[in-house]
């Protein structure tokens, strides 16, 4: 599999897909117009790694500190293919990072690990 | 424009766009908009991003109307909307607000969404919106109606709006929503 990286824009987080080391990144604020087709590389790259790829252990940082609706629903939709994953047996930590000045944003964090039983998830002030 | 200036400062305008709405557009208001309020010492952190999580989906609510409305009738829709922010002296509010014109057949969907949230207390809304939000993997229509639901977890009350019919092609939707 190969490394894929989604740059950064206003509106788009940089977006680091590692399979190597087992490490997928987000960084930045996400409210782009066309949240689906933005999206869609990082879900299908994501489908394929939980395929048969994946290494022992995967961490997945996200530090999003704003993000829209459609982002939201994005977002959701892959936490809750993690945590399939994390079913099916995989070593998986999700750590959901914020500016610890940033409630709004530590809030959205425990409101999605709330929802997810079976993924570790990690809040974590900044 | 005097005429225009003394409406906008009775209104407690603090900002005002009017024109073609697009993701350029508004990535470079919203960063205008985020200095601009966090210069001013009288607001706190938790409003300035409440505005701005609210401004920025009636915006996105505009350009997917409108994209809408294109892919539809197959003739081109500008974006055109327009966006108050302002202060609202009367009942010692934030405001944001929004307007822009829509087809008659998509007046029916727009009056539901919100009637139903208006009837919804604070936690009702949370709760609604996750369960929005879980519902059905790789169902994007235009966000699923959580645009409203997001602007509603960041307001105090029921959204005030009016959809003024104009000809059987459009009306004009008004949405006002206090922080």
């Amino acid at each position: 599999m190969d490394k894929k990286i989604i740059e950064q824009s206003s509106f788009v987080p940089e977006i680091i897909m590692d399979p190597d080391q087992g490490l997928i990144e987000f960084s930045g604020k996400s409210y782009p117009e066309n949240t689906f087709e933005v999206y869609e590389p990082v879900i299908n790259w994501l489908k394929e790694y939980f395929d048969g790829n994946a290494r022992e252990h995967t961490v997945v940082n996200v530090e999003i500190p704003y993000f829209n609706s459609s982002s939201s629903k994005v977002l959701y939709d892959i936490f809750s293919m993690l945590n399939d994953a994390s079913v099916d047996g995989n070593n998986i930590e999700v750590n959901w990072i914020y500016d610890k000045e940033d409630e709004s944003t530590e809030e959205d964090g425990l409101d999605f690990k709330e929802d997810f039983d079976d993924l570790t998830f990690n809040i974590i002030a900044r | 424009m005097l005429e225009l200036k003394e409406l906008l400062k009775k209104k407690g305008v603090i900002f005002s766009f009017s024109g073609t709405v697009s993701q350029k557009v508004l990535t470079n208001i919203a960063g205008a908009i985020e200095e601009e309020l966090a210069s001013m010492n009288e607001i706190d952190n938790k409003t300035i991003r409440s505005i701005l999580v609210i401004f920025v989906e009636l915006m996105q609510n505009i350009m997917s109307y409108s994209k809408e409305k294109t892919e539809q009738t197959g003739s081109i829709y500008e974006s055109l909307g327009i966006a108050l922010i302002g202060y609202s002296k009367s009942n010692n509010k934030y405001y944001v607000g929004s307007a822009n014109f829509i087809s008659p057949d998509q007046e029916h969907v727009l009056r539901e969404r919100i009637d139903r949230l208006n009837q919804l207390d604070h936690q009702g809304i949370k709760e609604l919106y996750k369960e929005l939000r879980r519902s059905g993997r790789d169902k994007h229509e235009r966000g699923a109606g959580l645009g409203f639901l997001e602007m509603a977890k960041k307001s105090s009350e029921p959204f005030e709006y009016t959809i003024t019919p104009i000809n059987s092609e459009e009306s004009f939707f008004e949405i006002l929503i206090y922080v």
